[in-house]
């Protein structure tokens, strides 16, 4: 081979890589952006929302209920229905958590007041005084086959709905460094509790034995390193995705992930986390969903790419940061946004979004379906 | 070439060997040397990447309503606890008196809503925070030294947006990153921390015994304490946790017989440790007590200051530094005067919380948020417990020292 033959032969691979890396980019890029919520309806007190925070959202087939500061509301066609209150039987004005149950459709509802049952248009009552609930502050509630498990300010309950026998979990009868139940998710082998001060619990129906996930620093005020376990011990919520085996713990400092064999933690520092105060998670596919004070997070595990959604204060328009693999960002303003930046909990409706947010709730639709399908 | 590269090997390899070997070895040494001196760097601090409210709630259309402003004030009024619940609600009378409460625009006046926390946490405190904050309406919540009631008050006011100001020494309400939660005194780790260097730095005693009581608290002043003295190089104090409704001392001189430690560290509440003082001097202990300041309130029997008269052995406890201002000593003359007895850091405080909460409302109007934002500024506040200003977590930063209690007259 001549030296120009050799010359041209290295110049033709490496421009032939070129190409290659360029169209493997590309190709990389239209895939890395998952699909994006632009169409938002909010729902407020102008129409017939209560004023207030929405700590809730839990959907139900084509119901959706909302847990606010002043009661209960029920929403069906996108419409609110029914805000339930304490003079229609509610335990508590301030509701923190709901759930239904798939067998029955009762639902569960826990308030700052107690715990109620909304079964055949009735409300029945479960509080402290009254039943074998550890404390009427109630922060969680989860349906598991019979049993409705509680997360409460003292601990956390188990209602077997057949029996009607309560039984309580705390420091003393389980590994809790604290007693202060806050989330929980519900798995097919395991219960995951989400507690303020005590990390994550997980609890396995099988064997009936406690699993402890703690903060491994021993420091309340520092990370010491990423990927060290979990985050923080002020978890706030939990969430168990059934399709990568991985449980999600929201924190006040940040989100953690894991995966069985891994923690995979988030800051802002490093991610397209939104904000490290965060109210929520919700887990589901690919997909984890952050509800943070300073927007709604979405972290694609396929791509490793971030989402957040804010609102423009002044304007009320949208604004979507996507962060890719690569650190890259890219900005895309919306007409319609979330009701506010402040975003407290999340649930989904098919494709769709449903958002609770300190100023109303907000329903959240896809571009590809909604807009670009019409 | 290969006879060159043989020549060179046969000439310089067992120098290069040896040179190599030496340099390897002194990356190793040093490697490891520079590992065991300096402490990993941590990836995330609370303290500079920790994050201010971003909520809402600051528009005048969240503004409290009605003619009467609640401050909320969650005190032991019955049992045991009961006499740090009463220096509370008169100092926060006397604030309220001396902060102008009744001069509010369009005669608004701030009153207390005083809520009795003395039942069982899990159970009718609960219900009481609720009363508070969701039927009440309180602009802001002060909380006893209870760290439990603190951490139910603290997980309400931050779901629901209410400020917190508490005299729970429990450093873990303010380790967290909430931006709701006040903390009018030390924390328990500044505490230990005091408490430590008295005892081991300054006084030089080795052997110490910790007391506590089986509960939240007493697990933190455990492990407060056991932070603190590994930070001056000593390790974990001797303890005895009590059983704080048996009120049986036997396991504490069973563990003095053993143990015959140079100092007693009690951290308890006041009733418990009034009680425990009294055993241990009729058993002839003659270490002295460090008391931490919930162990120090009112119900202990001791005072810190020199109106009691002398204690023997001696009693120590810990106290905000700072000059003795105009401020102090006109708060401890009319506290006195209306109480009859000195007042406690207990007391002091209460008083500062009031008046800032009080000052906050005159300055942001009745609105929770705005409030916060005010309390969130505090700096340099001339108070009856000394100078506050609140770090980027919410503690009061105050220096403490130890100060010599005596015995309340009778």
């Amino acid at each position: 081979m001549t030296m120009r033959a050799w010359i041209m032969r290295r110049v033709l691979v490496a421009a032939g890589c070129l190409f290659a890396a360029m169209v493997s980019g590309n190709a990389q890029s239209a895939i890395q952006t998952p699909a994006l919520y632009t169409r938002w309806t909010n729902y407020t007190p102008a129409n017939g929302f209560p004023a207030g925070e929405v700590f809730c959202v839990t959907v139900d087939g084509g119901r959706v209920w909302a847990g606010t500061t002043h009661g209960l509301v029920m929403l069906e066609d996108g419409l609110v229905k029914k805000v339930f209150t304490q003079k229609d039987g509610l335990a508590g004005r301030a509701v923190m958590s709901v759930a239904v149950d798939p067998e029955n459709g009762d639902v569960w509802v826990g308030t700052f007041g107690g715990l109620s049952r909304y079964s055949g248009g009735k409300f029945t009552n479960y509080t402290n005084m009254t039943s074998g609930l550890a404390n009427d502050l109630v922060y969680g509630v989860a349906v598991q086959g019979q049993n409705v498990w509680v997360a409460t300010g003292a601990g956390v309950n188990r209602l077997d709905t057949r029996t009607g026998s309560w039984s309580i979990f705390n420091e003393t009868n389980a590994p809790f460094a604290e007693p202060w139940g806050y989330g929980i998710s519900v798995s097919k082998e395991k219960i995951y509790f989400a507690v303020w001060g005590g990390g994550v619990l997980s609890y396995d129906l099988a064997k009936q034995t406690w699993k402890p996930f703690n903060d491994p620093d021993g420091e309340m005020e520092l990370v010491l390193y990423r990927n060290q376990g979990l985050i923080h011990n002020i978890v706030s919520s939990v969430s168990y995705n059934e399709s990568t085996k991985t449980f999600w713990a929201s924190t006040y400092f940040g989100l953690s992930g894991y995966d069985g064999r891994n923690w995979h933690n988030y800051l802002t520092k490093d991610s397209g986390l939104a904000s490290n105060f965060i109210n929520a998670v919700h887990s589901r596919g690919d997909e984890v969903w952050a509800s943070t004070q300073g927007g709604l997070s979405e972290l694609d595990t396929r791509t490793n790419t971030w989402v957040s959604y804010r609102r423009d204060a002044k304007t009320g328009h949208g604004e979507i940061l996507v962060t890719h693999a690569d650190g890259s960002k890219e900005r895309i303003a919306t007409q319609t946004s979330v009701a506010h930046t402040y975003i407290l909990n999340t649930d989904f409706q098919g494709d769709d979004i449903w958002v609770a947010t300190a100023q109303g709730l907000s329903h959240g639709m896809r571009a590809v379906n909604k807009e670009h399908g019409k | 070439m290969r006879h060159i590269r043989d020549e060179l090997l046969r000439r310089w390899g067992w120098k290069l060997v040896s040179v190599c070997s030496v340099a390897v070895a002194s990356l190793l040494l040093g490697a490891r040397a520079q590992s065991r001196n300096s402490a990993p760097i941590p990836y995330a601090s609370i303290a500079t990447e920790g994050e201010s409210y971003a909520g809402p709630g600051r528009d005048t259309i969240n503004d409290l309503t009605g003619s009467v402003i609640n401050i909320g004030l969650l005190v032991p009024l019955h049992g045991v606890e009961k006499p740090e619940g009463d220096a509370m609600v008169s100092a926060a009378e006397m604030a309220l008196q001396d902060a102008g409460g009744n001069v509010l625009p369009r005669g608004r006046r701030v009153v207390l809503d005083i809520q009795d926390e003395s039942g069982p946490s899990w159970g009718i405190v609960s219900d009481t925070v609720i009363h508070l904050i969701l039927d009440d309406d309180a602009v802001a919540v002060i909380t006893s030294t209870s760290g439990v009631d603190t951490h139910l008050t603290e997980q309400v006011g931050n779901r629901m947006g209410v400020p917190v100001l508490t005299l729970s020494a429990d450093s873990t309400t303010t380790q967290i990153d909430i931006p709701w939660i006040f903390r009018m005194g030390a924390s328990d780790v500044a505490e230990a921390r005091a408490i430590a260097q008295g005892i081991y730095r300054d006084k030089g005693l080795k052997t110490v015994l910790l007391i506590t009581e089986q509960d939240h608290d007493g697990r933190r002043g455990i492990e407060a304490m056991d932070q603190a003295a590994g930070e001056l190089g000593v390790g974990p104090p001797d303890g005895v946790a009590l059983d704080p409704l048996s009120m049986d001392f036997q396991p504490v001189m069973r563990r003095i017989q053993a143990v015959s430690p140079q100092a007693v560290v009690i951290w308890t509440g006041a009733e418990t440790a009034r009680r425990l003082l009294h055993a241990l001097k009729r058993a002839r202990v003659k270490e002295p007590y460090f008391l931490s300041q919930q162990a120090a309130q009112t119900g202990s029997g001791m005072t810190s200051t020199t109106e009691g008269g002398p204690s023997v052995p001696e009693v120590w406890t810990v106290a905000a530094g700072g000059e003795d201002t105009v401020v102090r000593q006109r708060f401890a003359m009319r506290y006195r005067q209306a109480t009859g007895i000195f007042p406690s850091a207990v007391a002091a405080e209460t008083y500062d919380a009031v008046a800032v909460t009080v000052r906050a409302v005159h300055i942001a109007g009745a609105n929770r948020a705005r409030v916060r934002d005010v309390l969130v500024g505090v700096q340099n506040f001339n108070g009856a417990s000394g100078r506050i200003s609140f770090d980027h977590e919410g503690n009061d930063r105050a220096a403490l020292h130890l100060v010599r209690m005596t015995e309340v007259k009778e």
